[in-house]
């Protein structure tokens, strides 16, 4: 299982949702199931309904259709503070007017507190208000600390760096102990360093948190590196529900494929040949795909799925090195396919690099249990043994 | 260090300081322009109303005399001054808090209707682009003790009818009134530009922390995050309504007996009826020193408070 023991127990069930803004079909019949403990993260490019949907569970909007429970609780028409959900915002939507501390306690102020407690002079005179605000500035202390923000408590938003804004944000979601985290690209504000990072504490928030968090990302990388599942969204549609390795190894579709990995799959339009394998423009392929002799498909091939030889070869998609992108660790070859034009990417050993400068012959060869098939509908095909 | 060194650094510090002497004297000729402009306009008027202030100068004159503080020591026992004074403070105290209340109110109910809110801005707005002595005709007729409008109405709720301009309890109110009136749309836009101006996600988190109803998302949100334009408005409203003139000088003329004498209306009635500059200027200045107290008020309190980044 992708996550652990309590994986039956439900955190956040999503059934047939469906959502218009106007004339504009944001969400088309969305279904997903999400465990008690699990980390699931909505991924998929701007548009494509997964903010949406977090705010549908947040209850910040209605959906037109459908029906959401928290904890096998159906909460639809109720309010956002009665679904017990804490989100994170993207711009952290932190109170600019009160403290760090005030921030942190204000869940905690309207929920332990009456209105007429949180009047002017009885909030500091009235001895159940001070008792109240005792107790709240004891858990909004130890909030604090546990992201590290103690010594800022006194401070104002504006006098606080992005990230330590994030961090406050995070501290205002988690010191009620909700029973599902929402957040909507929480780290899309911070600078790429301070992300990496932030990456790492959050998901070290869920497991100390041990509830449900559903993440909103357009970026692959945090969802690859923080989710126990990832949920892959295009077009107000999910197209796959799956760990990372699974949605990175399996894809269910050439959208999915697309999606995921960076450099980009390689895509090349095939067609089977009588003898099993697949001709590509530059090469043939020796991939035994069970498809019937002129079947038109396309092969998909992950960057570092390329085994490189410089000159020509028997088999295996021969092409000329156009660019070459030495990141340190990993050395991107920009190929163009012999004849065909086509631009493939192929990811070596930099320590290679002197061997295929710009201009070389080279051929692309590859492993055929690792390339993937699809039909001409962008189904994945399973290759057969 | 040899004698050549501290001679070569001692010409290099005089070439940098001549340089900088010489970009002084460009940003100078530069801005010249301007801090005449801002001199002639906007400062020497004050100045000369300052000075003249303190002689006895009549208008069209062809001499003058110094007479010190003469004038404000005659300001200091004119029953009409005070009584003067004391009706534009009066008049102040009603028309800001009515005028910014309801305009906030106003403004609430446009930006949180569906529909229509157009209709409803400029609706508002009208009083603002209208000239006030021609709306002020409009509402002597109004006010009119027989047949105007207000006074029809009160009769037929069964009320008594008033005399509202003539009435010395009820003219200064009337013309408050009429003040409420014409600040309140420019106030709306004012406040309206302020909520718009209030991310809307500050209210979806506060709906998740539990700070949704009406009353407490507005004091928790909503108030707070409007307090520079709310700040700035209330400045704004009190000063315009401070130099209150144009319903005096078309409907009151100061009556009855005083009732609505105003500030900008004594000055007016002796600088310009009574020629009698001199003392008018007093006036102006007195005015002056209140509006710069508004001034600074906005400037130390508002501003330091009230903004937060």
């Amino acid at each position: 299982m992708p996550f652990s023991h309590s994986a039956f127990l439900p955190g956040v069930s999503i059934r047939g949702v469906t959502k218009s803004f106007a004339t504009t079909r944001v969400l088309a019949d969305v279904s997903l199931e999400v465990g008690a403990r699990e980390f699931l993260t909505l991924l998929g490019p701007s548009g494509c309904g997964k903010s949406t949907l977090l705010r549908i569970i947040a209850g910040l909007e209605q959906a037109d259709e459908g029906s959401i429970a928290l904890g096998g609780q159906v909460v639809d028409g109720m309010l956002p503070r009665q679904r017990d959900v804490a989100m994170v915002f993207q711009s952290y939507a932190l109170y600019p007017y009160m403290t760090v501390a005030e921030n942190i306690g204000l869940p905690l102020l309207m929920r332990r507190t009456r209105s007429w407690q949180r009047l002017p002079l009885i909030r500091r005179l009235h001895p159940s208000a001070r008792a109240a605000s005792r107790t709240i500035s004891r858990d909004v202390q130890r909030a604090a600390e546990a992201l590290q923000i103690e010594t800022f408590l006194d401070r104002k938003p504006a006098q606080l760096s992005g990230g330590q804004r994030q961090r406050v944000a995070l501290a205002r979601a988690m010191v009620r102990n909700p029973r599902v985290f929402l957040m909507d690209e929480p780290l899309s504000n911070l600078d790429a360093k301070l992300r990496v990072a932030a990456r790492a504490e959050i998901a070290d928030l869920h497991r100390r948190a041990g509830v449900a968090f559903v993440y909103v990302t357009h970026d692959q990388a945090e969802a690859m590196t923080m989710s126990d599942r990832v949920a892959l969204m295009m077009g107000g549609a999910l197209l796959q529900v799956a760990s990372p390795a699974e949605i990175y190894d399996r894809p269910a579709e050439l959208r999915v494929a697309e999606f995921i990995g960076s450099p980009k799959i390689n895509i090349l339009p095939g067609v089977v040949r009588s003898d099993g394998g697949i001709a590509v423009t530059g090469g043939v392929l020796p991939v035994a795909s069970g498809q019937p002799a002129a079947t038109e498909l396309s092969v998909g091939v992950r960057p570092e799925h390329w085994n490189v030889t410089a000159g020509g070869e028997a088999t295996g998609v021969g092409g000329t090195v156009r660019h070459r992108e030495n990141l340190g660790s990993d050395l991107f070859l920009h190929v163009e396919t012999q004849g065909g034009g086509q631009s493939l990417i192929a990811r070596v050993a930099p320590e290679i690099a002197e061997s295929v400068p710009p201009g070389a012959r080279v051929t692309l060869q590859l492993r055929p249990d690792r390339v993937l098939l699809f039909d001409r509908s962008g189904q994945r095909i399973d290759i057969q043994p | 260090m040899t004698t050549t060194a501290l001679t070569l650094a001692a010409e290099r510090g005089r070439r940098r300081s001549g340089q900088a002497r010489a970009e002084a004297i460009a940003a100078y000729l530069l801005s010249a322009p301007a801090m005449l402009c801002l001199l002639g306009i906007l400062l020497l008027p004050t100045l000369a109303t300052f000075v003249l202030s303190f002689t006895d100068w009549q208008f069209g004159a062809p001499t003058f005399r110094w007479i010190g503080l003469g004038n404000y020591t005659q300001l200091a026992t004119d029953r009409v001054f005070w009584r003067s004074l004391s009706n534009t403070v009066l008049y102040v105290a009603v028309v800001v808090p009515l005028s910014v209340g309801l305009g906030l109110g106003v403004a609430l109910l446009i930006e949180a209707g569906t529909s229509g809110r157009a209709f409803y801005r400029a609706a508002y707005f009208l009083p603002v682009t209208a000239t006030l002595i021609a709306m002020a005709t409009v509402w002597e007729i109004m006010l009119h003790p027989s047949v105007g409008l207000i006074n029809v109405l009160l009769d037929g709720l069964g009320l008594p009818k008033q005399n509202w301009l003539k009435n010395p309890d009820l003219a200064l109110f009337a013309l408050a009134g009429i003040g409420i009136w014409q600040a309140l749309g420019l106030n709306m836009v004012l406040l309206l530009a302020g909520l718009k101006a209030i991310p809307r996600d500050l209210y979806e988190a506060a709906a998740i922390d539990g700070a949704d109803g009406p009353w407490t998302r507005f004091v928790t949100v909503t108030l707070p995050m409007l307090g520079p334009a709310l700040s700035f408005v209330l400045i704004i409203s009190a000063i315009r309504s401070f130099q209150v003139f144009d319903t005096v000088a078309v409907l009151t003329e100061g009556g009855p007996n005083k009732a609505t004498e105003v500030l900008l209306y004594t000055m007016y009635q002796e600088g310009f009826s009574f020629f009698r500059a001199g003392y008018g200027a007093a006036i102006t200045v007195v005015f002056l020193a209140f509006v710069l107290l508004l001034t600074l008020i906005k400037a130390r309190v508002a501003e330091k408070r009230v903004h937060y980044s």
